[in-house]
């Protein structure tokens, strides 16, 4: 193995520069997963220094940088306002307050992990994601476009907009990643219903944001039908497709009557 | 390469490799009151303060410390003799290894704003695992603690 290098830049300008002259260098977010002596790292730029652990309000709606920690999210004030404090409910309870110090919102997206419950809260309240080089665009898009190895996710913009949104989950244990996760949210003309943890990541499902914006008797409980027969699962070591599918409709018309109550 | 933080309240300079955890160096180091116990962040028994923030330490990278504060269960031995002889008093501990962890966590929890009832303990300690005494007598062990501190 070459030599190795770690860097700490003091600025997001400073990073990016170090990404120009070090190719393949990797950007160390969290860190959490990032078992330095098992990958064959050569070059770690690590943004813990780079300015980007905040919550703040913007002019655009809620800014949270790419190294705020999930123990921020849990406790800022300006979080839980927001959007009934969904993104706050949906990492709170994540392993241990250790681990929710180190884990950050840019390691998560980057991670693009299929149990995040982060991704399912953040896609179900149009988040966007803001990047150095490409700009800002909406967070499913940067899950489906190809990450250019040389920008940086610098955070994530909560637009100001009235949603009155719930979060449900189920843990085998309180401390564990979900088996299933969903948020929901809606607002004038407007319905989101996502579902992670399938054991995929979260993703919008139409036909039950179709029966949410129907309205009528019964529209929580179509909304969570809908889902159930819409998205696909999967099996692993936490529980069987079988079971996800069932427990998706379950949650999802749960958190559709908070949301419509 | 080299790295100058401020360890329990003494700055320090170490040689570290880039690639290691916060873990190996503080042990490497003779900091063994630090233990390693899951090394994949989910058994809190590695906690340390960085910068007042408890961490898991087995995935820190050394490197990232640079310029930070550390603490380490080494830092506060007045209140590791105070966690120790509640927890022995509670019969709350058997062999011990989750204690250095626990000391930290408590140590954070104790900078905390709210009182630390039932509720907050439980969910502040939620990432120490005790694999010898279950939870319960922990808990009165913690509740004694901080009700007869000073």
């Amino acid at each position: 193995m070459a030599e190795q290098q770690y860097f700490k830049p003091r600025s997001v300008d400073e990073a990016s520069a170090l990404l120009g002259d070090h190719p393949g260098a990797v950007i160390i977010g969290g860190g959490a997963y990032v078992r330095l002596g098992s990958r064959k790292i050569t070059t770690a730029v690590d943004l813990f220094d780079a300015g980007l652990d905040y919550v703040r309000a913007g002019a655009d709606g809620l800014e949270l940088g790419a190294m705020a920690t999930f123990r921020m999210l849990e406790t800022d004030s300006l979080v839980n306002g927001y959007a009934d404090g969904v993104v706050s409910r949906s990492v709170e309870r994540i392993v241990g307050v250790q681990m929710r110090n180190i884990t950050t919102v840019g390691g998560t997206l980057y991670g693009r992990y299929g149990f995040s419950n982060l991704i399912t809260a953040l896609l179900a309240l149009d988040a966007e994601v803001a990047l150095h080089r490409a700009g800002r665009m909406p967070l499913e898009r940067f899950f489906t476009t190809k990450p250019d190895p040389g920008d940086i996710l610098t955070g994530v913009i909560l637009p100001d907009l009235p949603w009155r949104a719930a979060w449900r989950d189920l843990t085998r244990t309180v401390n564990d990643y979900a088996v299933l996760n969903t948020a929901v949210a809606v607002r004038e003309g407007q319905a989101r219903v996502v579902v992670g943890a399938r054991p995929g990541r979260g993703v919008r499902c139409a036909e039950a944001e179709a029966a949410l914006l129907a309205g009528g008797e019964g529209a929580a409980d179509k909304a969570g039908r809908a889902a159930a027969a819409e998205l696909e699962f999967g099996d692993d070591v936490r529980a069987s497709a079988a079971y996800r599918r069932e427990l998706c409709g379950t949650l999802v018309a749960r958190a559709a009557r908070e949301v419509l109550s | 390469m080299k790295i100058t933080f401020a360890l329990n309240g003494r700055e320090t300079t170490w040689e570290i490799e880039p690639v290691e955890t916060l873990l190996e160096a503080l042990r490497r180091h003779g900091l063994t009151g630090v233990k390693q116990g899951c090394d994949t962040a989910s058994c809190g028994v590695c906690t340390v303060l960085l910068d007042g923030k408890p961490v898991p330490s087995c995935a820190v990278p050394a490197a990232r410390v640079d310029g930070h504060a550390v603490l380490t269960v080494e830092g506060v031995p007045e209140k590791a003799r105070a966690v120790g002889e509640a927890l022995a008093a509670e019969g709350a501990d058997q062999c011990g290894y989750c204690a250095p962890g626990l000391v930290m966590s408590l140590v954070a929890m104790e900078q905390e704003p709210g009182p630390p009832d039932e509720d907050k303990i439980a969910s502040y300690l939620a990432g120490n695992l005790c694999r010898c005494s279950g939870y319960a007598s922990q808990s009165r062990a913690i509740k004694k603690y901080l009700g007869g501190k000073p």
